[in-house]
Order: structure tokens, then sequence, then C-alpha cells
């Protein structure tokens, strides 16, 4: 299943507009939202599409999963688009992420929820906000995407940090940009590819990406022989299907030969890369 | 104190899906406290006018069942000592009425991810590790640092 997808779902008080790009995209944001009135009616629609009172307006069918159908909807059906409400406890297990990652269906979860066994694209996080066409009946409800302010796509890394030496250092190898490979702690996981564009030391090594880029916070440190050096304004993005960090350039820079990079990176939102199986890295995690 | 077990609790008391839970075991004290009226018309935008009708701006009139799973966590929270309910129902919208609950008595709620607590300094004890912090700083590194979201089924 490929291309992208609007869902219009309505009845006579509310009207959604959903644009469903990726495999996975992800609804989360402020509590009343109208993501759960969303399944709701979507639910409603499942169980009597005719009689119901609701329209659907898409390209394929849209179904909602439930604790009860997945196993069967997922074995059974092709090419729809299944949408997951939060409180479901089988999104967070080994088997739905396997299902997924087989399926020819897309899946819109609803969850602030992590969710490291899917790999989803920080690209497809998406609120839900009331639009600015609002009718007199009607109030009309679309997507927008949490992280976005991404940096210029045809902006190139300098150095690319990956967490070991394997499969993300072997990627950009055959890159022209600098390979740096590091070694994670015990407690980290999760450090895919970080790129630098001219990394820079900043006076602090915290910093929340308002919107730039990711839901959480880092901290981040890079010791260069004794001298601890911190970065700030943090920005990453997608790039050949990897999670990348930028660093803008500013008063230091680090040198790559001698640094030992010690990240420490957590969020809510990754991209899993490295652990997919037989992936291809032009389109992995999209 | 406003106490947050971050990642997977375990406890027999955790209630997972707290929208579900509340349609099922909300008693009607708990809709004619004000309190739960100021988190109804904060977070939902609508007049809670009793136990059994909600007057929505957008859907008319609804039963309680029809508010929205973060205010539903905020009310059961604030009214159900017996259970650790999980509080990534709750969006970043209900962060301040969290702290709010953890001023007026202790409570001890579960995040699986991060939420935004924007009303600094604060007091939030971390269960996992003990740590008391007060600073959005403080958390966000605590819980990154020590890998506290990372675990999976």
């Amino acid at each position: 299943m490929k291309g992208q997808y609007d869902v219009v779902l309505y009845n006579n008080k509310v009207h959604y507009h959903l644009t469903i790009k990726r495999n996975i995209t992800i609804l989360r944001g402020d509590s009343a939202s109208g993501k759960s009135e969303f399944i709701r009616l979507l639910a409603q629609y499942n169980g009597s599409p005719k009689s119901s009172g609701i329209s659907l307006i898409c390209d394929r069918e849209c179904i909602v999963l439930n604790e009860g159908n997945w196993k069967l909807y997922l074995e059974t059906y092709r090419e729809r688009i299944f949408f997951i409400d939060e409180g479901n406890d089988f999104l967070r297990t080994k088997e739905f992420a396997d299902a997924v990652k087989g399926a020819d269906n897309y899946f819109v979860i609803i969850s602030r929820e992590n969710f490291p066994n899917l790999p989803y694209s920080v690209d497809e996080i998406y609120g839900l906000r009331e639009g600015k066409y609002r009718e007199a009946k009607r109030v009309y409800n679309e997507m927008y995407r949490i992280y976005g302010n991404l940096p210029d796509p045809q902006q190139k890394p300098e150095i690319v940090i990956t967490e070991d030496s394997n499969s993300g250092n072997e990627f950009f190898e055959n890159d022209d940009t600098y390979t740096l490979s590091f070694n994670v702690e015990a407690s980290s996981r999760a450090y895919e590819a970080y790129a630098f564009n001219k990394a820079t030391a900043g006076n602090n090594g915290y910093g929340e990406m308002e919107g730039s880029g990711y839901t959480a916070s880092y901290a981040f440190t890079a010791t260069e022989s004794s001298d601890k050096k911190s970065f700030t304004n943090i920005t990453s993005r997608y790039e050949n299907g990897s999670l990348v960090y930028y660093i803008p350039a500013g008063k230091a820079e680090l040198t790559t030969t001698a640094a030992t990079v010690r990240g420490l990176m957590r969020s809510s939102d990754r991209c899993w890369l490295w652990e997919r199986d037989g992936c291809s890295l032009g389109d992995a995690c999209r | 104190m406003l106490s947050i077990y971050y990642g997977l609790y375990k406890g027999e008391n955790y209630i997972d899906n707290p929208d579900l839970y509340f349609d099922n075991t909300y008693e009607d004290a708990w809709l004619e406290d004000p309190h739960s009226k100021a988190m109804v018309k904060d977070i939902d935008k609508s007049e809670l006018i009793g136990p059994n009708l909600v007057i929505s701006p957008v859907l008319g009139s609804i039963p309680v069942s029809r508010l929205s799973g973060g205010v539903k966590t905020l009310i059961q929270i604030a009214h159900d000592p017996e259970h650790v309910y999980n509080a990534s129902a709750c969006g970043d919208n209900c962060a301040a009425w969290l702290l709010r609950i953890g001023k007026e008595k202790d409570v001890l709620v579960r995040l699986g991810h991060q939420m935004r607590f924007t009303e600094e300094p604060f007091d939030i004890r971390i269960e996992n590790t003990g740590q008391v912090v007060h600073t959005r700083k403080e958390l966000v590194t605590a819980v990154i640092s020590q890998g506290l979201l990372e675990e999976t089924l």
C-alpha cells in the first residue's frame, strides 16, 4: 500500500479531515482536541455505515482496531487504514509491532506513549485542532504536524555520529561526510545516527526542541579529551531514513579526530532504523 | 506532592485506560465537586452541570462518558486514592492541574511520555528513584539520563 490518503469523516456536529501519508501515523496532542471522538464516530460508522448518520469519504476502507479484533483483521485485510485509540494494551507488544511491519495496511495510532518497537517517523506525528473553516453547524477538525520547523532539507551534515561501528556507520561511510562511531552507555539504546553541521559548543547542554523536531527534551554532552562541551539549539529531521540531529555553527567546532562523544538522548519518538531487518536504508522509517 | 512513576507500572492497583475505567466506576459526588467542574471548563471548554449532564459547545448536551480522556483521568486522580492512573491519557494542557492536585494531596500517577510541566518551580517526586525535582530541566534530565522510559513489553 503506497501513497497518501485523505480521510474525511463527519456527522452533523463535527467534521474531520485527515491526510495519511505513511504506513504509521501518530495522533497526539492536548486533551479534548477530538481524537477519541474521531475514533468513536468511526467505530459507529464501522458498525452501521448506512444508518449511523455518519459519512466517511476515503479511497480506502477505514477500520477501528481494538483488543478483540486486531489479530483477525491484520491477518485478513489488506490495503486498509486502521485506527487505534490509546488504552489498547496490544499497541505496546512486540507481536503487534511484528504484525505491523509485515502488513500491507496503514495505521493511525492515537497515543502519547513510546512505541520503540514501531518504526515511525517524527514527521508523521500530528495533533488535531479546530480548523479555520468553521461552519455555523459543524466544527471542522484538521491535522497539524507537531514537530515542524525542520532545517533546510538541502543542509548537509559534516559529521555523522552513529551508535556503533556497524549498520549506521557503514551506511554513512559511503557518504562523503565524516563518520564517527561511539559506544553508548549500558543504559542507552537508541542513538541511530546523529549528524552535526559544524558541531558547536554552547552554553548549556539542555534544551527542549519546541517546534523544531522532537517532543522531548535532551541532554547532550560531548567529551573531548577532558574538556566537556555541551551543545544547544539542536534540531533534527530525517535524512536517508535516519533521524539526524543538527547542531548549528557557532563559537566552537568539535574536533572529530580525538573526540569521544557521549550522547544522552531520550525521546518519546524515535526511529529504530538500525533495528529493522532487511530494510532499505533509503525508505526505512518512512 | 505529585509523584510520578515513569515507564511500565506493574502495581495491581494500576489503571492503564482511565477513560474506560471512569465510565464504569465514577461516583456522582466526584462530578459535583467544584474542582471537577473547573477542570471540565478548562480542559474540555464545557460546563459540567452535574453527574448526568455536560454542555459541550461542539457536541451539545452529552453524558459525562463523553468527557475527554484527559479530564476523566484528572477527576479520578483527584478523587480516587486507591488506584494509580495512567496520566499519559492526559495532554500537556492537563499538566497544571496535575501539579495543583499534587499541592493539595499526595498522589502517585504513571507517565509513559514526557509531559510538559510549564509552571516552575514545582515539586515532583520521581517514584522510580525517589528523587524530588523542581524544574523541567531537572525532571527531563533525570528521566532521560536514567532511561526511565526505555522499558518495553
